[in-house]
C-alpha cells in the first residue's frame, strides 16, 4: 500500500461567523492516486482546495502533506511544500506570454531545472510549444487550462490540486484535458486531487472519489464502486 | 426623545447661547468662532462622507467661492448681508448639484481627486482673477452684517451669531439623519447596488448629499465674509479641506455628534500644539496617520471601545456575584 | 518653438516620473498615493543637501537619493499603510494626506521655508548647440537622467524575476500566493521603487523651478493629472501623459500664465469623467 501524500483530519472551515462551509472533514490521498472530490455547486469543493493551499484558514482541523502540517502556514509558502493549486477559472495571466506564465509557476523552483521543466511541459502539451511566445490571453479555453496545469507542473509538485478543470470547456476539450491529467499522473507520477462537478469524467480517470454535500462527506470509495452506486446515479447522472 | 434628554438639550443650548457673553478672553472667542464656522462645514461634509460614503477633498473650495461671492456682493454691489447670504446658499446648492451630477459614476479615490481638482481650480482662479478678487492681496473691507439696524461687529456678538447657526444646523442635520433620507444615505454608503435594489433612488440620495454639504459650506462662506470682513485665496487651500476631512473622520463618521467631537479635538488639539512652533503641523500629521492606523473608525469608535470595556466589566462582576 | 518643446519635455518628464510613481503604487496596492508630490520635494531637498556636502559625482548623488527615498518608502509602507485594510478606502486616503503633511513639515523643519536650487555648474559639460538653440547642460542631463530612470524601470519590470513577481502581485494577489510569491513583500518593494523613482526625479526640477516645501502640491496634482490622462493602469501611459502635460503647460503658459493650471486641472477632471481609465489604460479592471 502506497503511503499517504495528503491527510486531512476533522477539518472545519467557516465563512465569517455564520456559514459553516466544511464540517468535520477527513480524507486522505495516497501517493500516485487520482482522487476526485465530487459535489454540486456550493458543496464546499473549492473551499476545500483553497483551504489546503492556504488561501483560506480553517477553524479547526489538520492538513498534512507527507506528514508536515499545512494549517497555519502562510499561503505563499504552501507551494514549497509541494502542493500546487490550479485554481478555478485557471487564472492565467492574459497579458503575459505563454512562456512567462510558465516561468511564473517556476518562481520558487531551482534556476537550473527551469529550462528542463519547460521542455517537459512542452512535451506533455505540444500545443503550448507552438504558442510559446504568444500572449496567453489569445489562447483558447482548453489551451489555457493546459497552460494552467503546465504552470503548476513547473514547480515539480508532489500533489496537484485541480479545481474544476472542465468548467467552461467544450466536451471535446474536456476529454483532452482529462487525458492529459491521466498522462501526467501515470508518466510523471504526480498525485492528483481533482474537484469536479462533472461526475462522469471525474470517475473515468479517478482511482477513488469522495462526495461532498453541504460541507460533509456523504460517500467515498473506489470509482468503480461509486459508478455503480444507485443514489449517486440518480442525483448526478440524471439527464 | 426622552424627557431627560430634552431637558439637558435645552440646558446645553442655553449654555451655548450664553457662552459668548460670559467668556472674556478675545482669544477664546475668536477660536470658538472659527471652530463654529468650521463645524458647520464639517457637519455638511459628514453628510457627504460619513453618511453617504462620498469623499470630498474640496469643501474649502466651495467655502471660498461662497465667501468671495458674498464678500463681493456686499462690498461692490452694496447688497445686504442677508440677501447675499441667501444668494450664496442658492449658488452653493447649484454647485453641489453640479459636482454631484458630474461625479455620479466615479468611485472613491477618483471622486476625491475630482473634488480636489475643482477646489484647486477655484483657488487658482481666485488668485489670478485679480481685477475681481484682488488676487493675493485679498478681498478686504467687506461690510459687516446688520440685523434690524444693529451692526454685528463685537467679537462676542459674532460668536453668538455663529453659535446660533451651529445650533440650527445641528437640528437640521439631526432631522435629516433620522429621516428616510438619512437611512437612504447610509444604505448607499454601505452598498449602493443593494440600495438601488431595495428601491432607494441612489442618484437622488447622492445629489442630496452633495447639495447639502455644499449649502452648508456656503453658509459658512457667507458668515465668514460678513463676520470676518477679509479673505485671501491662500486660505482656501487643500490643507483646509483636509482639516475638514479630519474633523469628520477623527470624530467618527456617520454620527451626528461626530463632527462636533472632531471639531473640538482638532481645534483645541492644534491650539495645544501651537507652542511647538514649526513642529505643530508635523505632530498634527503624525496624529492623523496614527489615528488612521490604530483606530480607523475615529474617536467615536474609541468611545465605543471604552463603553464595551465597562460593559464587559459589569457583566463579569454580575457573573461573579451570581 | 524648439525652446518650448525642450522645456516642455523636460518638465513633462518630471510629471511623467511622478505619474509613474502613482501608477506603480496604484497597480500594486490599489492605492491613490496623495503624498507622491511631496516625495518629489523630499528627493529634491536630499539632492541639494548631498551636493552641499560636496558630493560632486552626479551618479553617486542619484544613487544615494534613490536609496534614501526607497528607505523612506519602506518606512511609510511598513509603518502605516500596510496596517490599513484595503476596504477602508477613506481611511487610506486620509493616511496618505497625513503622510504628505508629515513630509512637508519635516522638510520645513530641516530645510526651512526658503526655496533652494541646485548650483548651476553642477551638471558637467557645455551647452549643446542644436538648430540654432543653445541647450544648457542642466536640460540635457535632466532629460538623460529621466530617460535612464524609465529604461531602468522597464528592464527591471520586464526582464527580471523580481519584476515579474511584482507585476504578478499587482495583477492578482491570491494568484501570486499560489505561485509561492509573498505578495506583501512585493507590494512593499513596488512602493519603495515608486518612492525612489519619484524622489530621484526631484533632481530634475532644478532647471525649471526651485525646490521648496510647497512644490509637492503643484507637481503632485499635475503629475496625477498625467497619470489620469495616460491611465493609472499603464506605465507608458503615465510617461506620455506627463510629457503631454508638460508641453501643454509650457505652451499655453505663455498665453494664459497662472490660468494654465486651471486648464490642466480641467482636462484632468474631464478625462476622469469621460475616460476614467485614461487613454492607455485597460478598459476592464482586471484587479482582484
Amino acid at each position: 500500500m502506497s503511503e499517504n501524500v495528503l491527510v486531512i483530519n476533522d477539518l472545519n472551515v467557516m465563512y465569517g461567523k455564520m456559514i459553516h462551509a466544511i464540517k468535520d472533514l477527513s480524507m486522505d490521498v495516497r501517493q500516485g492516486e487520482i482522487v476526485a472530490v465530487l459535489g454540486a455547486n456550493g458543496a464546499g469543493k473549492s473551499t476545500l482546495l483553497k483551504t489546503i493551499s492556504g488561501l483560506l484558514k480553517p477553524k479547526t482541523g489538520s492538513i498534512k502533506i507527507n506528514n508536515q502540517e499545512l494549517v497555519g502556514i502562510p499561503a505563499h509558502k504552501v507551494l514549497s511544500y509541494g502542493v500546487a493549486h490550479v485554481p478555478e477559472g485557471r487564472m492565467i495571466v492574459p497579458h503575459f506570454s505563454v512562456k512567462e506564465n510558465l516561468l511564473v509557476g517556476a518562481y520558487i523552483a531551482d534556476k537550473k531545472s527551469v529550462n528542463g521543466n519547460i521542455e517537459r511541459v512542452m512535451e506533455i502539451f505540444p500545443k503550448l510549444k507552438e504558442r510559446l511566445n504568444q500572449t496567453a490571453g489569445t489562447l483558447s479555453g482548453g489551451e489555457q487550462q493546459m497552460l494552467a496545469i503546465g504552470r503548476a507542473l513547473m514547480s515539480e509538485p508532489k500533489i496537484l490540486l485541480l479545481d474544476e478543470p472542465s468548467l467552461g470547456l467544450a466536451p471535446i476539450l474536456v476529454d483532452k484535458v482529462m487525458e492529459m491529467v491521466q498522462l501526467i499522473n501515470k508518466t510523471q507520477g504526480v498525485t492528483v486531487m481533482l474537484v469536479e462537478q462533472n461526475v462522469y469524467i471525474a470517475l473515468d480517470i479517478a482511482d477513488r472519489a469522495y462526495v461532498l454535500e453541504n460541507g460533509y462527506i456523504t460517500m467515498s470509495g473506489s470509482s468503480a464502486e461509486l459508478k455503480k452506486d444507485e443514489t449517486l446515479k440518480k442525483q448526478y447522472l440524471a439527464g | 426623545m426622552s424627557n431627560i434628554k430634552k431637558y439637558y438639550g435645552i440646558i446645553i443650548i442655553i449654555a451655548l447661547l450664553a457662552m459668548p457673553f460670559v467668556i472674556n478672553s478675545y482669544y477664546w472667542i475668536r477660536l470658538l468662532t472659527t471652530m463654529g464656522i468650521y463645524l458647520i462645514i464639517a457637519m455638511g461634509l459628514n453628510m457627504l462622507l460619513g453618511y453617504t460614503g462620498l469623499v470630498s477633498i474640496g469643501q474649502a473650495g466651495i467655502f471660498g467661492i461662497a465667501a468671495y461671492t458674498a464678500g463681493l456682493l456686499m462690498k461692490n454691489a452694496g447688497i445686504s448681508f442677508w440677501v447675499s447670504f441667501i444668494i450664496v446658499l442658492i449658488l452653493g446648492a447649484f454647485i453641489g448639484m453640479f459636482i454631484g451630477i458630474i461625479t455620479l459614476k466615479l468611485k472613491q479615490a477618483y471622486l476625491a481627486i475630482v473634488t480636489l481638482g475643482l477646489a484647486l481650480m477655484t483657488q487658482t482662479i481666485l488668485l489670478n482673477w485679480r481685477e475681481v478678487t484682488g488676487g493675493f492681496e485679498g478681498l478686504l473691507r467687506v461690510p459687516k452684517p446688520t440685523i434690524f439696524g444693529f451692526v454685528i461687529k463685537a467679537p462676542s456678538h459674532v460668536l453668538f451669531m455663529v453659535t446660533v447657526f451651529c445650533i440650527i444646523t445641528f437640528f437640521i442635520i439631526q432631522n435629516i439623519s433620522k429621516s428616510k433620507w438619512g437611512r437612504s444615505m447610509r444604505a448607499v454608503r454601505d452598498d449602493d447596488i443593494a440600495a438601488s435594489m431595495m428601491g432607494i433612488n441612489v442618484v437622488k440620495t447622492k445629489l442630496l448629499a452633495f447639495t447639502l454639504s455644499a449649502v452648508l459650506a456656503s453658509v459658512s462662506g457667507g458668515l465668514y465674509a460678513g463676520l470676518y470682513g477679509a479673505m485671501f485665496p491662500d486660505y482656501f487651500s487643500m490643507d483646509l479641506s483636509v482639516l475638514f476631512l479630519c474633523m469628520v473622520v477623527l470624530g467618527g463618521m456617520g454620527t451626528v455628534i461626530g463632527p462636533i467631537i472632531g471639531a473640538l479635538l482638532i481645534t483645541f488639539g492644534l491650539e495645544a500644539l501651537r507652542g511647538l512652533g514649526e513642529g505643530q503641523m508635523l505632530v498634527y500629521g503624525i496624529f492623523i496617520v496614527a489615528v488612521c492606523v490604530l483606530k480607523p473608525g475615529g474617536f467615536v469608535e474609541v468611545v465605543g471601545d471604552i463603553r464595551n470595556l465597562f460593559a464587559s466589566k459589569k457583566r463579569r462582576e454580575a457573573e461573579e456575584n451570581a | 518653438m524648439l525652446t518650448v518643446i525642450i522645456i516642455g519635455v523636460t518638465v513633462g518628464l518630471i510629471y511623467g516620473l511622478v505619474a509613474i510613481g502613482y501608477s506603480l503604487i496604484w497597480q500594486s496596492m490599489s492605492l491613490v498615493h496623495f503624498a507622491q508630490g511631496d516625495l518629489l520635494m523630499l528627493g529634491g531637498f536630499l539632492a541639494i543637501t548631498l551636493i552641499g556636502m560636496k558630493i560632486s559625482n552626479l551618479f553617486v548623488v542619484l544613487l544615494l537619493v534613490f536609496v534614501m527615498m526607497a528607505l523612506v518608502g519602506l518606512i511609510i509602507q511598513r509603518g502605516a499603510y500596510c496596517y490599513i485594510p484595503q476596504h477602508r478606502g477613506t481611511t487610506r486616503i486620509i493616511a496618505t494626506l497625513g503622510v504628505g503633511m508629515i513630509l512637508r513639515n519635516m522638510a520645513v523643519l530641516i530645510w526651512g521655508t526658503r526655496a533652494r536650487g541646485l548650483p548651476d555648474n553642477f551638471f558637467p559639460g557645455g551647452s549643446l548647440k542644436f538648430s540654432g538653440v543653445a541647450i544648457r547642460p542642466v536640460y540635457y542631463w535632466s532629460f538623460f537622467i529621466g530617460i535612464m530612470l524609465v529604461v531602468a524601470l522597464v528592464i527591471f519590470l520586464y526582464r527580471t524575476k523580481f519584476g515579474m513577481a511584482m507585476r504578478l502581485t499587482a495583477y492578482n494577489y491570491s494568484l501570486a500566493e499560489l505561485m509561492g510569491i509573498n505578495p506583501g513583500i512585493y507590494q512593499t518593494l513596488a512602493f519603495m521603487l515608486a518612492t525612489g523613482i519619484t524622489g530621484v526625479a526631484g533632481i530634475l526640477v532644478s532647471p525649471i523651478s526651485f525646490v521648496s516645501y510647497r512644490m509637492g502640491l503643484a507637481f503632485g496634482v499635475k503629475g496625477f493629472a498625467a497619470a489620469i490622462i495616460g491611465g493609472l493602469d499603464s506605465l507608458p501611459g503615465a510617461l506620455i501623459g506627463g510629457i503631454t502635460i508638460g508641453l501643454i503647460e509650457v505652451f499655453f503658459g505663455r498665453y494664459i500664465s497662472g490660468y494654465v493650471d486651471v486648464l490642466i486641472f480641467g482636462i484632468m477632471i474631464i478625462v476622469l469623467i469621460f475616460k476614467p481609465r485614461g487613454f492607455f489604460g485597460k478598459v476592464h479592471a482586471e484587479k482582484i
